[in-house]
């Protein structure tokens, strides 16, 4: 179990948290919904250690075995692929390879990033992060921008990851209601200032259409319009 | 290929051409024509004059250039990388940026007595301050967003220095080796021409004295060579490679 608890969380005076607690299982997907500017993104960050200007700490995670993906692939553009990901932990080239082709990747170890969509730099980046088999796999919506077949290429790619990594939590950012409920254990909507858990909800997995319509008006009921509505 | 290499060499052929056509108009001593030029030339590499003069400001010029680089580097990086360094260092390096290389020279010389350290050390003084402010837009052009993959993926100083700095810094450390060339051979020419008994400033500093002007063409021409060697066979080759994955990438 991984636990962070913050006392309190300042950004520019301003209280952005104040005694907040999370907490994952471990195999668990939890899915932060939120406004913009609620601190969803800061909340990753407090969890993998880049922000460390607040009170508070962080239980139960063994930072070597982290994995983060940013908004933008990050990918470093003068390296390969293939390169991107031994960057980050040693590896043979067939296991590079295998790894990529899980994350219908086939082919594209010697590309440069740039040659590379959106898509298949976010999975990229997804397989850099798997690199260091994670404990714990920080998402900033990986979505984001993508069209819906690439999106959904995505998610497929998410569920199979999970399913050969099943200790491994997942905390995911996201602006899409749809898109929590089809894959979190576990939906929290952020609001209000300081930012409190608004509304938390586990989704029925295999929900009939009609039990997912219920749920997703729930969320949304919840989800405040502006940061600090 | 042979198109390309060809479009290097036409416009040196050019200039050739013009300087034969000029020495023709003159017809005296003040401007021999190229031929004659390279007569004088193959004649002191044949004593083998050629050869030890060359050979010294080559030495002078590499140990040169290493220490002003790594100086110039560090001091630079360091100062792009920490703005309370930088508020207290900047005016020093604007000063010496703008004191004559002539002074440094002279001064250093006197302090210093006609030695190998001292023309050295001179040349490195005049050199440093251009590589620190080239290297210091480069630090603050680091992008951070790298900075943080580093940490979340807990990499080493050595691969962030290799695999992310390096690469960015690149451009700017060409330049800088660029220009850092064409500055520090003049001003080893000065330093020979002042106080050392050998080298292509001295050679240069002899022919003004005997008004030999085809013996100070053919040094000139014999370092120019060398300093265009450098530059095609090593740094553009070392360029083309740092630039592989923009280029590649374009297609």
């Amino acid at each position: 179990m991984i636990r962070l608890t913050i006392a309190r969380k300042l950004v520019a005076t301003r209280p952005l948290y104040r005694d907040f607690t999370l907490q994952l299982e471990a195999g668990e997907l939890v899915c932060l919904l939120g406004p913009s500017g609620c601190g969803k993104t800061t909340l990753l960050n407090l969890v993998a250690g880049l922000d460390q200007d607040f009170d508070g700490r962080l239980e139960g995670l063994d930072r070597c075995r982290l994995g983060y993906l940013f908004q933008e692939p990050r990918l470093l553009p003068w390296r390969t692929v293939a390169e991107n990901l031994t960057l980050v932990a040693p590896a043979r080239a067939d296991q590079v390879e295998r790894l990529l082709g899980d994350l219908e990747l086939e082919g594209c170890a010697a590309h440069y990033p740039r040659q590379l969509s959106l898509g298949m730099a976010r999975r990229a980046a997804l397989a850099r992060a798997l690199m260091v088999e994670p404990q714990l796999l920080l998402l900033d919506e990986p979505f984001v921008s993508l069209d819906p077949p690439t999106a959904q290429a995505m998610q497929r790619v998410l569920q199979r990851v999970r399913q050969r990594y099943p200790e491994m939590a997942v905390l995911m950012v996201s602006h899409d209601v749809r898109e929590a409920l089809a894959l979190a254990d576990r939906v929290l909507v952020l609001g209000g200032a300081p930012t409190t858990v608004r509304h938390q909800l586990s989704p029925h997995p295999g929900a009939c259409a009609d039990q997912r319509a219920l749920e997703e008006r729930q969320l949304l009921a919840a989800y405040p319009l502006s940061a600090s509505s | 290929m042979a198109a390309a290499s060809l479009r290097r060499v036409l416009p040196l052929l050019a200039l050739l051409l013009l300087w034969q056509l000029l020495a023709w108009w003159v017809s005296g001593p003040l401007l021999p024509a190229p031929v004659q030029v390279l007569g004088v030339l193959a004649q002191q590499a044949l004593s083998g004059e050629l050869w030890l003069h060359l050979g010294m400001t080559l030495a002078r010029v590499g140990v040169a250039f290493v220490l002003a680089m790594l100086l110039g580097v560090t001091l630079g990086v360091a100062m792009g990388r920490r703005p309370r360094l930088n508020a207290l260092l900047d005016p020093l390096l604007v000063t010496l940026l703008n004191v004559p290389a002539l002074v440094v020279i002279i001064l250093l010389y006197i302090w210093g007595g006609l030695n190998e350290l001292a023309a050295v050390a001179a040349v490195v003084i005049n050199k440093v301050p251009n590589v620190a402010v080239t290297l210091r837009e480069g630090a603050r052009s680091l992008d951070r967003q790298y900075q943080s993959l580093a940490r979340v993926y807990r990499l080493g100083r050595l691969t962030l220095l290799r695999d992310i700095w390096l690469p960015q810094l690149s451009p700017y450390l060409l330049a800088a080796s660029r220009s850092g060339l064409a500055l520090i051979w003049k001003i080893v020419l000065v330093v020979e021409l002042m106080g050392r008994s050998n080298g292509v400033g001295f050679q240069l500093h002899l022919g003004f004295q005997m008004f030999d002007v085809a013996l100070i063409l053919a040094y000139s021409l014999a370092f120019i060579a060398v300093v265009q060697a450098i530059e095609w066979w090593l740094l553009q080759p070392w360029e083309q490679r740092q630039n592989r994955w923009r280029t590649e990438a374009a297609l």
